[in-house]
C-alpha cells in the first residue's frame, strides 16, 4: 500500500506509564517500549503511520522525578525512532488513566483506523496489514479485530470450553465461510490487548454510552478501560434476554458440558446478537499459533 | 456452537431506523424463548439514531428503540441469515444487485399478513399525520410478524 494512503488511514495509540518490578525504583529506561513499536512498525510495515505516545499523567503526583526522568527517555527514544524512520511523537495532552488518553486521542483521530497498543506488547511475525484494512473497508460490519496473545485452540472442544465464567470471552468461534479473506473468529469482548478499532464505532457509539453508563470521573484509574467496555457489553445483553438474571449470574458454564450449545437459550442468543451488532473479532483461526507476546508480565503498575 | 444452534432472522430496511429496527425488537421479545434471533440492517443509513418520537410511540408497543443504533447490512449477516424480511421493492432490488445468490433468503415481511407486498417509509416530520403514519405502520409489522409461525 502506498505510504500515504496507509498513514492517512491508521494511526497508532500508544499508551504508557512508569513500570516497576516489585517495589523498587521505576523502570525508566522502558526497553519494553521500544521493542513494542519497533516490531510493529517492522512487521505490520507501517511505513510513515504516526505512533502517538501517551503519558499516564497520575504518575506525575505520584512520582514527579520519575515521572519527569522517563519523560526525557521518552523524547531521547522518539529522536533514536526518528533516525530509523519510525513516525513517532509524544502527546503534548496526556489524561490520568488509559481511558482518559484514549478518549483524548480519538477527538482528534483523522484516520479510519486506529492500532490500539499499550507499552508492552511485541510482534512477533508479519502480518498482512493492507489486507487487513482492506477487509475492514468491505466489510464494515468488523468495528474491532484482536491480536491473539495466545495459540489459538487445537480442537474443537477447546474452543468450545472458551464460555465458562473464567474466561474473559464467552464466544469464541472461527467463521469457516470464505466470506472475509482473513481468518477471523467471533468473540465477545473488546480487550486492551493489541487491536485494529473502526474509528467511527469507538467515537460515535461506544465512548458516548460509556460516558452515560461510567463516566470518566467515576471510572476506576488503572486498567479498567477493558472493563469498563465489558460492563456496557453485558448491559446490551441484558438487554436481549429475558430469563430475568443477570449473565454473570448464571451459574457458568452455562450447560454441563462447558458448551453454550446445550445452555440457555435467552444467553446464547445474547450473546451472538452482542457479537453481531458490536462486530468485535479475533484475528486468527484454530490452531494458529500466537503472534503477539506480553512483555510486561514481569512488572507491576506503579 | 452458538451459530449453528440459533437460527438468525434478519429485517432489512432502508436506514435501519424506523421499520427493521422496530421488528428486530418486536419479533425478539415475541420469540424471546425460542431459538430465533432477529437483527435488523439498513442498506442506506442516513440517521444515528431513532427519531424521538418514533421512539415514544414503539414504547406504546412496549417496543424500547432509544438505545437502537443503525447498522448497515453485510455479507457476514447475509449468509447467517435463514431469512432476510424485507419491506418494500427497493430492499429487493438492493439484495439482487449486491446479493444476487443469496435471493432465495428474501422474502416481504407482509406476506405473512395479506396479499399487498409493500410496508412503506414514514417521512419524518412535525405534523400529526406523521405519528398516526407511524403507529399505523407499527400495527401493520406487528400483524405481520404475529402471523408468523416458528419451529
Amino acid at each position: 500500500m502506498n505510504s500515504d494512503i496507509l498513514k492517512n488511514k491508521l494511526n497508532v495509540f500508544v499508551p504508557t506509564h512508569l513500570v516497576h518490578s516489585t517495589s523498587d525504583s521505576p523502570l525508566v529506561e522502558n526497553w519494553m517500549i521500544i521493542e513494542c513499536i519497533r516490531s510493529f512498525h517492522y512487521y505490520l510495515g507501517l511505513q510513515d503511520v504516526k505512533f502517538t505516545i501517551f503519558m499516564d499523567v497520575s504518575h506525575k503526583r505520584k512520582n514527579l522525578q520519575g515521572f519527569n526522568a522517563y519523560k526525557t527517555f521518552l523524547l531521547s527514544t522518539i529522536e533514536v525512532f526518528k533516525g530509523e524512520g519510525i513516525n513517532v511523537c509524544l502527546a503534548t495532552k496526556c489524561g490520568e488513566s488509559m481511558r482518559e488518553n484514549y478518549e483524548i486521542h480519538l477527538q482528534s483521530c483523522t484516520t479510519e483506523y486506529v492500532l490500539f497498543l499499550e507499552h508492552d506488547w511485541k510482534l512477533k511475525k508479519k502480518i498482512d496489514t493492507e489486507l487487513i484494512l482492506d477487509e475492514m473497508d468491505k466489510h464494515r460490519n468488523i468495528n474491532y479485530l484482536k491480536l491473539t496473545n495466545q495459540g489459538m485452540p487445537l480442537t474443537q472442544k477447546l474452543y468450545n470450553d472458551i464460555g465458562t465464567n473464567q474466561n474473559w470471552n464467552w464466544m469464541m468461534e472461527e467463521i469457516k465461510s470464505d466470506v472475509f479473506k482473513i481468518h477471523l473468529s467471533r468473540i465477545s469482548f473488546i480487550s486492551g490487548n493489541p487491536h485494529i478499532q473502526r474509528v467511527e464505532f469507538f467515537k460515535d457509539y461506544l465512548v458516548p454510552k460509556l460516558s452515560k453508563l461510567i463516566p470518566l470521573n467515576k471510572h476506576l484509574k488503572g486498567e479498567q478501560w477493558e472493563k469498563d467496555l465489558k460492563s456496557l457489553a453485558t448491559m446490551y445483553m441484558d438487554s436481549f434476554r429475558k430469563c430475568n438474571d443477570h449473565i454473570t449470574n448464571h451459574q457458568w458454564p452455562l450447560t454441563s458440558d462447558g458448551n453454550f450449545g446445550n445452555g440457555c437459550i435467552h444467553c446464547q442468543k445474547s450473546i451472538l446478537a452482542q457479537h453481531l451488532n458490536w462486530g468485535v473479532y479475533l484475528y486468527g483461526k484454530i490452531g494458529m499459533e500466537a503472534i503477539i507476546d506480553h512483555l510486561g508480565t514481569w512488572c507491576r503498575k506503579s | 456452537m452458538i451459530e449453528q444452534d440459533i437460527n438468525i432472522i434478519s429485517f432489512l430496511c432502508t436506514g435501519n431506523v424506523f421499520r427493521s429496527a422496530f421488528c428486530e425488537k418486536y419479533f425478539n421479545f415475541k420469540f424471546s424463548g425460542s431459538r430465533y434471533l432477529a437483527l435488523s440492517r439498513g442498506t442506506n443509513l442516513f440517521y444515528n439514531l431513532v427519531d424521538d418520537r418514533v421512539v415514544q410511540i414503539a414504547e406504546n408497543h412496549k417496543i424500547f428503540l432509544k438505545e437502537h443504533r443503525p447498522i448497515s447490512i453485510s455479507e457476514d449477516i447475509v449468509i447467517l441469515s435463514s431469512k432476510i424480511l424485507i419491506m418494500d421493492n427497493s430492499h429487493k432490488q438492493y439484495m439482487l444487485e449486491n446479493y444476487p445468490q443469496y435471493l432465495y433468503k428474501v422474502q416481504y415481511l407482509r406476506e405473512f399478513y395479506d396479499d399487498t407486498l409493500e410496508i412503506g417509509d414514514v417521512k419524518r416530520s412535525n405534523s400529526k399525520a406523521f405519528d398516526e403514519n407511524v403507529a399505523n405502520t407499527f400495527t401493520l409489522l406487528s400483524n405481520s410478524i404475529d402471523n408468523m409461525i416458528i419451529e
